[in-house]
């Protein structure tokens, strides 16, 4: 094998190497900077100082962060035993939320497109949620209709739960995610 | 036998050196590519949200895009969003809103590439309404030495980062059946070029 015929082929597997790795993360985007508590993870510079691939993936999907003024978005993609979340699964997530204004818990697909189901119920806001006599919740995440707040599941794929907080008390530090004032996400059986 | 075998240790030496020659500059040459690439992708992309909403809609003016998934495609169900792409080319831009008691209402100024620069909540709202003059730096030296210094500024006047950009207005769906009222107080939002506050030349 000639040399210049080597050099052209490590020159190939470089830009295949190069732009591949940019097309997957700029697809995905990369969790750079983003603050982890249990399975739930924020990226509290998404908006307002996003990093090279919170770019990338933004100009790609079209996606409009939270500025943090507004609010601070999670994602969960996990229960809290690590697995991933699917939809033939059930779920009850329960506990604290941080202190906010409001918050807003909802499904979204793999691609982080929001679900839609017949009854149109994606989510629940802090407004509307049911509690019990001392303001605790608790959301049932099923493919069976259940009694309190039913979140229906409609196929077996992964999904992400997002917890959007708005006007969160605590602004741009850590303690806002602390794993003691996040909800957890307890799996309880699978079809 | 002895000959044989440095000769051999040689030959292998010089095999893993230039095996370890390549990959090293193979990876090198990858990650400049990585990087470049990474960071051409905002200036070249063509999907990016200030490029769907001006292909829609190019005036300055609010239009609900949650419901339209060719632009916005991630968004909290439970929240209505607005947006409005300005050029301060055009003129001063100008967002009015007198919010309601106890329903949450965001306006974030981004930069075409999406970055946030500025936000507020209703919450900020001063004798019932929001009131935002966004300007670029000359637009505002030219205001301001027509201000009367007697007189209280109305507005609170920002210095966009970038002369283009859009204005993403987000209203809570509290309960079900409220969705078309959030819509209503989205669009009743005064999102226009200002073109009274630019001063005779």
């Amino acid at each position: 094998m000639s040399r210049a015929f080597f050099v052209f082929l490590s020159m190939v597997a470089s830009l295949v190497l190069g732009l591949g790795s940019t097309y997957l993360l700029a697809d995905r985007g990369l969790e750079f900077g983003v603050v982890r508590s249990g399975p739930w993870v924020a990226n509290l510079r998404a908006a307002n100082d996003p990093d090279p691939y919170v770019r990338a993936h933004s100009a790609k999907t079209g996606e409009i962060a939270l500025a943090l003024a507004e609010g601070i978005r999670l994602k969960a993609t996990a229960s809290d035993d690590g697995r991933p979340l699917v939809g033939n699964c059930s779920y009850i997530i329960a506990g604290n939320t941080p202190q906010s204004r409001f918050w807003t818990i909802f499904l979204e697909s793999k691609d982080g497109v929001t679900i839609e189901n017949d009854i149109h119920r994606n989510g629940f806001t802090s407004s509307e949620i049911l509690r019990d006599e001392t303001g605790r919740w608790s959301i049932f995440l099923n493919q069976a209709m259940t009694a309190g707040n039913w979140q229906p599941l409609i196929s077996s794929d992964n999904f992400s739960l997002v917890l959007n907080l708005y006007e969160p008390t605590i602004l741009g530090g850590t303690s806002a995610i602390q794993r003691d004032r996040l909800p957890y996400i307890k799996r309880i059986k699978c079809n | 036998m002895q000959l044989i075998n440095k000769s051999a240790r040689l030959f292998i030496e010089e095999r893993a050196s230039r095996v370890l020659y390549w990959t090293v500059l193979i990876t090198a040459v990858a990650i400049v590519v990585h990087v470049s690439s990474l960071l051409l992708i905002p200036r070249f992309a063509s999907q990016d949200a200030y490029i769907r909403l001006t292909r829609k809609s190019p005036e300055t003016r609010v239009s609900l895009i949650n419901a339209d998934s060719q632009i916005f495609t991630r968004s909290d169900p439970n929240v209505v969003v607005g947006a409005c792409p300005y050029r301060l080319a055009d003129g001063p831009l100008r967002v009015r809103t007198k919010p309601e008691a106890q329903e949450f209402l965001s306006i974030a100024f981004h930069a075409p590439d999406g970055t946030a620069f500025f936000a507020v909540t209703d919450k900020a709202a001063t004798k019932n309404e929001l009131n935002i003059l966004l300007v670029t730096q000359q637009q505002l030296r030219a205001i301001e030495s027509e201000d009367d210094p007697e007189e209280p500024v109305p507005e609170l006047r920002l210095v966009a980062a970038s002369n283009d950009g859009f204005v993403v207005i987000r209203s809570l769906v509290q309960r079900p059946g409220e969705r078309v009222a959030a819509e209503q107080r989205i669009m009743s939002i005064v999102c226009e070029i200002d073109k009274s506050e630019m001063p005779e030349n």
